[in-house]
């Protein structure tokens, strides 16, 4: 009887102290999740399932650890190409801890590149399953950054992941959708100050390769050119040269050549350069008949033309 | 003749020294050879599974400082949580406690000795983790920002960069955050300590004090959920019953998930004090709460 | 100035809860009793008779259902009253970990001395129980004499005016008991009171002044140890050396006497005690140290005093 009469008073107190701290562990919460040391409780539009939250959670401070090791058990998944596994696993170590950026990225890139690589080789498989197979693989990584964005709207590095997955000409290229992951993560307030005018010049060269971007596109580079000197890369300046010409544009919103090249010996390097990418999507007006006015000027005829 | 106070600190220490004794000589502090090999372990194991992204030299250390931490957080709440369990049984199986009992010895004394006695320990086995993890953490700090370094004057990066590279990388080293980390470690052991001592004052087990406090610990994990549920839930139609459980239990259980800050200073995010010393005012209070109810538990308590 | 009693039990009553039935089971049942500064006082019953519950309530480790305990006129239940107290609880266990040394300076502590008080106070137990070359030792390694008179000094440690011993020679072998009746002899001498309990009834009969027998809680018989066990009616006669003519007699005079009737006579015999501790003293003489010093041994059993043994 004694006991249950203590363990009475003890509840009471607890409660009536409870109450008392309520407010304050509530402000403090409040104020951890503001700056981001712990995370909101049970966020809500994830597709997290209950079950790895509770762990995760009741996990605290082992976390790190258990994600840590679970990233090894990874790690052999990967070495034995079992690619189920691997999947699984990352979804646990993401529950774990879904704050850090290269799990998710790892995770992604697993699957984008090595699985979907293992099944475009594999010879074991119909040529019709291999490509299925490989896409499925694809579109699974880009799945699982979208994930991680969604957890982490503000990390401009996997919507950067992201945009170069699906920027990548031996994937799925996707320019429009490529440009739409740099904007996100231009619009990222994460973003430190000296990527900014990096992530710049990217989006500028997908929207390049975007069909009917091509007025924005040339507004956008002739920003950045005229920004900063630090923009007038060989890529960047060849780009502006065949925008304008595909444009069409008049004289006077026209930049001289003498304005965007250094010299001619450069101008006919990086346009020669420019012009080896021409199986992607650049716009490539203009540039051969440049290439081959430049060397008749500057180098001798002898030498072998641009094919 | 001397006057016995109610509570007396110097003869708390004297309790608390003993029980600190008695814990060392139980040769626990070889968990620390253990760890000491998990650390060197983990701090020249190169990560296969990590490929060079922008960051590798930072993941790297959040690894190492993941491993080291989560060994610390485990071993301090286990052992807070098992060593305060099993000495008071132990003293009254082994009549050592009539012997205490009987000298003029309040018995908050006695609790509160014990108690401390189990913090010292986790305090002091702390440290040591912690002066090993500075150690290891600095010499990897600097060897990778080395690397780093002459990566970027190699790829011409402009000074301006490296400083931002610099500090990056530094943000994952050896800082106060860290620090701040580690103190929350032990804040948490401090809780799990004092829940343990209440509990063993009327539990007849060692395996049930042992047991409550893991289901409570791990309940203390979802006080959060229960009091935004309580507090900022919008959502209609909550049955009576689950509305009154989540209120119970957000006003009984310690929120273990604040001390989760743990997670954020591994992954190198800056504390400030404000939130640390309020996290340390909360871990008093609850200690505070727990031993005056062990106590009066204890207070008439037969043998 | 009326003096205050070291001990004062008033009508205590202990129940415990039975864990099966309802009712409670009665431990102690309206004892009381009153030890006298510097007296020995003996609490002898079997096992279960009451006897541990009534020091745990004069030590405050239970609280009395009714009734209630003084120790040197403060309340046992307050925790001042323990300065006085020096306890040495059946077959003690101390912590193992630690040295004799160790150990006295933890209790010395434990009752708030500092510094060189504690140094002196530990030095001076270790003197008085003979453990000065067992002190660097863990208690561990201790045999059950050695540590049931470490558990003695620990008691005494604070010097107190009281001294509570639980069954102190249980399992203890002839020459440790020997050693530890000697220290509570020489205690009694130093004015300490001594409070016994124990069921080896020869070890009580050796020491005590005064007397309790407790059956099933209650204390049946009390008084002064002599009063006690003394046959009122006979005396006892020892005569060393006499001859068949002496005897004969005497057997005379008493048959003379108008009530006075001889019973019987026969040699006295010595203890098994006595012989095994003779022996042992013997052997230890020609292997080594003597032993701490034990009363000459008597060549025939002590008569019960009575009254003035001189006489």
């Amino acid at each position: 009887m004694r006991i249950l009469f203590q363990i009475a008073v003890i509840l009471c107190v607890l409660l009536c102290f409870g109450a008392a701290k309520l407010p304050f562990e509530d402000q403090l919460n409040q104020d951890m999740v503001d700056q981001q040391l712990i995370q909101p409780p049970l966020k809500e539009g994830t597709n997290l399932r209950l079950g790895q939250t509770s762990a995760a959670v009741a996990l605290g401070g082992l976390r790190s650890l258990v994600a840590s090791i679970w990233n090894l058990r990874a790690f052999l998944h990967f070495e034995n190409l079992d690619w189920i596994k691997l999947e699984q696993s990352y979804e646990v170590i993401t529950t774990l801890q879904p704050q850090t950026t290269d799990y998710w990225d790892t995770g992604a890139w697993h699957l984008h590149t090595n699985a979907s690589v293992y099944y475009k080789e594999n010879q074991d498989l119909s040529p019709i399953r291999r490509s299925a197979m490989q896409v499925k693989y694809i579109r699974k990584g880009s799945a699982f950054l979208t994930e991680g964005v969604t957890q982490n709207p503000d990390n401009w590095r996997l919507h950067l992941e992201l945009a170069r997955l699906w920027n990548d000409r031996h994937k799925l290229p996707d320019p429009s959708r490529a440009l739409g992951h740099y904007q996100d993560a231009l619009a990222c307030a994460s973003l430190p100050d000296y990527k900014r005018s990096q992530l710049r010049r990217f989006s500028f060269y997908v929207m390049v390769q975007v069909q009917g971007r091509e007025r924005d596109a040339h507004a956008l580079g002739l920003t950045l050119f005229k920004q900063s000197t630090r923009n007038h890369t060989p890529n960047l300046v060849s780009c502006l040269f065949a925008l304008q010409n595909a444009l069409d544009l008049p004289e006077s919103e026209r930049l001289t050549d003498a304005e965007l090249f250094p010299n001619n010996q450069t101008q006919l390097l990086w346009l020669k350069n420019f012009w080896n990418h021409r199986h992607q999507d650049y716009p490539m007006d203009g540039v051969r008949r440049k290439i081959n006015e430049l060397e008749l000027k500057i180098q001798p005829p002898h030498t072998t033309p641009v094919k | 003749m001397r006057r016995n106070g109610f509570f007396s600190p110097a003869r708390i220490s004297v309790i608390a020294g003993h029980t600190f004794t008695q814990l060392v000589r139980m040769k626990v502090f070889y968990f620390l050879v253990v760890f000491a090999l998990l650390m060197l372990a983990t701090s020249f194991f190169e990560m296969p599974w990590s490929r060079v992204t922008e960051d590798s030299a930072e993941q790297e250390l959040i690894i190492l400082k993941s491993t080291a931490m989560g060994a610390m957080a485990m071993f301090s709440a286990l052992f807070a949580i098992a060593a305060t369990a099993l000495l008071i049984p132990k003293d009254l199986e082994d009549r050592t406690l009539y012997t205490i009992l009987s000298k003029p010895v309040p018995r908050l004394d006695y609790l509160l000795g014990k108690l401390v006695g189990v913090l010292m320990l986790v305090a002091v086995s702390l440290l040591l983790m912690d002066a090993l993890l500075t150690v290891i953490l600095h010499f990897r700090t600097e060897e990778l920002l080395a690397a780093e370094m002459e990566k970027g004057k190699g790829l011409g990066w402009p000074q301006q960069y490296l400083d931002i590279r610099r500090e990056a990388i530094s943000q994952q080293g050896v800082t106060w955050d860290l620090q701040a980390g580690i103190a929350a470690i032990f804040f948490k052991a401090m809780i799990m300590a004092s829940i343990a001592l209440l509990i063993s004052t009327f539990s007849s087990s060692t395996l049930f004090t042992i047991v409550i406090a893991v289901v409570i610990y791990f309940i203390g994990h979802f006080t959060a959920d229960a009091r935004n549920y309580w507090l900022h839930s919008q959502k209609e139609g909550v049955s009576k019953e689950i509305k009154f459980l989540s209120q119970s239990a957000a006003l009984i259980f310690p929120d273990f998930q604040l001390y989760n800050v743990i997670d954020a200073t591994i992954e190198g995010k800056k504390i400030n004090s404000g939130i640390i010393s309020r996290l340390a005012v909360l871990a008093l209070f609850y200690s505070g709460i727990y031993s005056v109810l062990a106590w009066f538990t204890f207070r008439k308590k037969e043998f | 100035m009326e003096v205050t009693p070291a001990v004062q039990i008033d009508h205590l009553v202990k129940d415990f809860p039975s864990p099966f039935r309802k009712s409670k089971v009665r431990a102690v049942d309206d004892v009381s009793l009153t030890i006298m500064p510097g007296e020995v006082y003996g609490l002898i019953g079997p096992n279960g008779s009451g006897k541990s519950t009534t020091m745990k309530a004069l030590l405050g480790l239970l609280a009395p259902t009714a009734g209630s305990c003084h120790v040197f006129g403060k309340n046992s239940m307050k925790t001042d009253s323990r300065q006085e107290i020096g306890f040495l609880p059946e077959n003690p266990y101390f912590y193992k970990h630690l040295s004799g040394e160790e150990t006295l300076r933890f209790y010395a502590k434990l009752c708030g001395m500092r510094g060189k008080e504690v140094k002196s106070r530990v030095e001076e137990m270790l003197e008085m129980v003979s453990l000065q070359d067992a002190r660097k030792r863990r208690l561990g390694g201790y045999s059950k004499g050695m540590l049931q008179r470490i558990g003695l000094a620990q008691a005494l440690i604070h010097a107190p005016r009281l001294l509570i011993l639980d069954e102190p020679t249980a399992g203890v072998d002839p020459v440790g008991s020997r050693l530890i009746r000697d220290l509570i002899v020489g205690l009694k001498g130093r004015g300490v009171t001594i409070f016994l309990c124990s069921h080896l009834l020869e070890q009580v009969q050796e020491v005590c002044d005064n007397v309790g027998i407790i059956f099933n809680g209650k204390i049946v018989k009390e008084g002064k140890l002599a009063e006690l066990i003394a046959i009122e009616s006979q005396t006892e006669v020892v005569i060393k050396n006499a001859s068949p003519r002496t005897l004969a007699r005497i057997r005379d005079v008493i048959s003379e006497s108008q009530s006075a009737e001889f019973v019987r006579e026969g040699k006295p015999k010595t203890t098994l005690e006595r012989i095994f501790l003779e022996e042992a003293r013997k052997s230890d003489a020609d292997n080594g140290p003597p032993p701490p010093e034990e009363p000459a041994p008597p060549t025939a059993t002590q008569p019960q005093e009575k009254g003035d043994p001189h006489a």
